[in-house]
């Protein structure tokens, strides 16, 4: 199938085209569910959170003057779902429960959890790159168009953010890690 | 371990607790948990035909005003010099009439070139034209010509 951009789906949906619709949120549900775990610290709420932003993009799409930003566009609107929804549960937490579950079921897992107090110290900006690139693997090209920024400051934030992760892990006791 | 080592086990223990598999987008779920969002958008297709239908028309019109403005101004152009000459210095551009009808006849363009010569003639049948865009349907045809 031929790759539509961003901006034809986006000026298709918004005359009411339901498939081109679909077809940017299939494209951006991983980097949106991505932002919304590096808030939430759930799977389950993040999904939450990226089909709200969805559906306030459906009834705001015609408000979009720059059609070749909606992942930008999106990803605003979907950590600010994020946010509200950890307002909501108050207790925001920066790993996933299940995983912790199972983790734990599986016997403790030091450096895991080392990790994941070192994730919940990074600045939001930081976690949330750190989210997008290692969730599902996604490209810089991907996270480029979710953040808006140069594939060249996504590499920069994102060796920042686990220089950073790496002096953490150091003062926990994992003294051989050094970026 | 060195460097490369340290930041490929890194990287390793960032898949391992962030990686919580890849989120499928599932439409039919989302569209019968977000029904009215789905259907606001939808309902934008009917007004985008009849918008459509509206902008053909609207084409069509902008297209004969464009045409009658051309044949004005070529008219206006060839009465002949002593008749169409500036009077005096070039006035700040200004609104000859009021309506677009107005502004389609030959006083309003006639009276324009007299003040400002052909950049105010021009101007005018620019602010025209601009005024034609959007409310070309408001103008009728009898009201044009």
């Amino acid at each position: 199938m031929q790759h539509r951009s961003d901006k034809l789906l986006v000026e298709l949906a918004a005359r009411g085209d339901g498939e081109s619709f679909t077809e940017l949120c299939r494209r951006y549900y991983a980097p949106m569910v991505a932002i919304g775990h590096a808030i939430l610290g759930d799977r389950h709420l993040a999904e939450d959170a990226a089909q709200e932003a969805f559906a306030k993009a459906a009834a705001h799409l015609p408000g979009l003057r720059k059609t070749d930003q909606f992942g930008r566009w999106v990803a605003a609107i979907c950590r600010n779902e994020a946010k509200d929804l950890a307002r909501a549960r108050r207790q925001p937490q920066m790993v996933d429960e299940a995983a912790t579950e199972r983790a734990v079921a599986a016997g403790r897992d030091e450096i895991g959890e080392a990790m994941k107090t070192a994730l919940s110290q990074l600045a939001p900006e930081a976690r949330e790159v750190v989210f997008l690139r290692f969730y599902d693997g996604l490209s810089y090209e991907q996270i480029s168009a979710v953040l808006g920024i140069s594939e060249q400051a996504i590499n920069g934030r994102l060796r920042r953010a686990k220089e950073r992760l790496a002096e953490d892990l150091r003062r926990q006791g994992f003294g051989e890690v050094a970026l | 371990m060195n460097e490369r080592q340290d930041e490929r086990w890194l990287d390793d223990q960032l898949r391992r607790v962030v990686n919580a598999g890849r989120p499928e987008f599932n439409a039919e779920s989302w569209k019968r948990k977000h029904r009215a969002e789905y259907e606001t958008l939808m309902a934008r297709r009917e007004s985008s035909v009849r918008s459509g239908r509206r902008l053909v028309l609207g084409r069509w019109t902008v297209g004969l005003a464009v045409a009658a403005t051309i044949i004005l101004a070529a008219g206006l152009l060839f009465l002949g010099p002593g008749v169409c000459e500036p009077q005096g210095p070039a006035m700040p551009s200004q609104r000859m009439a009021d309506s677009t009808p107005e502004m389609m006849s030959m006083k309003s363009l006639r009276m324009a070139y007299e003040r400002g010569g052909l950049d105010a003639l021009d101007r005018q049948l620019q602010t025209t034209l601009d005024e034609f865009g959007p409310r070309s349907l408001s103008v009728s045809l009898r009201e044009l010509f």
